[in-house]
């Protein structure tokens, strides 16, 4: 009969076995981790896309097709008060309230929160016009430090004619919770905590961090910067558009032949 | 009969064919790794904002104020591609003030202040056809070592003479002058990208005859890249 190898292995050899699997097994799990972050990020960065190109199509489908004849931007600010947080008062409103209050000597309100509005009214060739509104409260967080410690993140944009704007809620990528008046160096806190401290404020990871509206030179020049702590500054949404321009007839053109 | 050899692998033969796997997956990973780079310059090709702001230029050149100057009529047929300058919309004063504006909004690279030397290029509507030796293709122009000072100029001090005129520059600035004059006229990326577009060998549904390539410096918000578009164009 045969006889069979029954020499097995050595203690040596299956400890440098093992050693041999378990160093390729971290290896290939480093890069499927990081694989797996960066499919999060590509998924965020497709919502951003979607985002981004769903609302720069609605606005140069109105500039190209129907036409801009004019454009005119304003920037306005608007205030939350210590008395009531959900209601936003702009400088106007404040001010005549507190004259009220003043009269009656009450207490006066003062500002916790200041949300920016900037507004570009468009008016189209057919007569028509259109609106676009971005709106912008900071939260305090690391990012901005100077932000409000009692209302969370705040962001918007609207557009469409004055009596039907539509709302284009930015894209849901992630947020934190931030809270200034933790004594740790991270001052991390749960938002989803229905405990949580009052002082603890929701930060959007994407933000509108920066606004640039120019309708000078006859060209209308929309800038919404967006903010990731992933992206930094690299997304945006940049809506450039004549005012006013009429190209020749096609009858008046040579066509070359080169 | 013939013995078996039932001695099973040695420790020498077990670490040969793991080193031998690990190379070979080694060499996969890394062949793999590059698509991930490609992936992220390609996001920069034809995106939204490039889309829109090919068109604006396309608008320019299809309106009859704009008209390739004499002497460069046949840089298409000859070079494959003429520059769009914003000094040759000559029809109407308006239209050529409105042209550098434009330019300058759409962050055209390479710009002057009079919106020429824009990286602007206007093409036949096709790419390439190994077929036709007759005339330059596109894409054959960027396989060329072009330098920037032969699209317009003899040698390099002529370049370099007409660099120092300009009122950007001042005389000390001759080193720059030099070294730019040196450089090629189409940057690594832009040859990429249009090494990237297809040949374009059917015909335009629009009967578009030819079609302009831009290159856009993205600086806003402290940003810092290039992207790319293309459209067709009928004149």
């Amino acid at each position: 009969m045969k006889r069979l190898n029954n020499k097995g292995i050595t203690t040596i050899e299956v400890l440098i076995c093992f050693v041999i699997v378990v160093t390729i097994t971290i290896s290939i799990y480093t890069a499927v981790a990081g694989f797996n972050e960066r499919k999060t990020l590509e998924g965020y960065k497709e919502k951003i896309y979607s985002y981004k190109n769903l609302l720069t199509k609605e606005m140069q489908d109105d500039f190209i097709k129907k036409g801009l004849t004019s454009a005119r931007y304003e920037k306005e600010y608007y205030y939350y008060a210590n008395e009531d947080l959900n209601k936003l008062y702009s400088e106007q409103e404040l001010k005549e309230e507190n004259a009220s209050r003043e009269a009656e000597s009450l207490p006066t309100l003062s500002p916790v929160a200041t949300k920016t509005v900037y507004k570009v009214y468009c008016t189209l060739k057919d007569g028509s016009e259109r609106v676009l509104e971005i709106e912008q409260l900071f939260a305090a967080s690391s990012y901005h430090l100077g932000g409000s410690t009692l209302k969370d993140d705040e962001f918007m944009i609207r557009y469409g004619s004055p009596d039907d704007m539509i709302d284009w809620d930015l894209p849901e990528v992630g947020y934190s919770g931030y809270n200034p008046n933790l004594n740790t160096s991270a001052k991390d806190c749960d938002v989803d905590d229905p405990y949580r401290s009052g002082y603890c404020r929701k930060v959007q990871d994407l933000s509108i961090n920066n606004v640039i509206i120019s309708t000078t030179d006859n060209i209308l020049s929309i800038y919404i910067g967006f903010y990731h702590p992933e992206f930094a500054s690299r997304y945006a949404i940049n809506v450039v558009s004549p005012i006013n321009y009429s190209s020749s007839d096609d009858d008046t053109i040579s066509n070359w032949n080169y | 009969m013939k013995k078996i050899n039932s001695s099973g692998f040695v420790m020498a033969e077990t670490l040969i064919v793991t080193v031998f796997l690990t190379v070979i997956f080694a060499m996969l990973y890394s062949s793999f790794l590059p698509f991930a780079g490609e992936y992220e310059k390609r996001e920069n090709y034809d995106n939204i904002d490039g889309k829109y702001a090919v068109y604006w230029i396309k608008r320019i050149i299809e309106d009859s104020s704009y008209n390739i100057p004499s002497g460069k009529e046949n840089y298409i047929k000859e070079r494959g591609y003429i520059r769009f300058e914003c000094s040759d919309v000559t029809g109407d004063d308006e239209k050529r003030a409105f042209c550098i504006n434009m330019v300058r909004s759409l962050q055209v690279s390479g710009c002057d202040k009079y919106g020429d030397k824009c990286d602007i290029f206007i093409t036949r509507y096709r790419l390439n056809n190994v077929n036709d030796s007759s005339r330059k293709w596109f894409k054959e122009a960027m396989k060329d070592d072009t330098k920037k000072y032969q699209e317009n100029y003899d040698s390099v001090e002529d370049y370099v003479a007409d660099c120092l005129t300009d009122t950007a520059h001042t005389s000390s600035d001759s080193e720059y002058c030099n070294t730019e004059a040196e450089k090629r006229l189409f940057s690594s990326g832009f040859r990429d990208y249009v090494f990237f577009l297809p040949e374009y060998t059917a015909k335009s549904l629009n009967y578009a005859n030819y079609r302009v390539i831009a290159r856009f410096h993205n600086r806003k918000d402290n940003n810092n890249y290039y992207s790319y578009a293309t459209i067709e164009v009928s004149r």
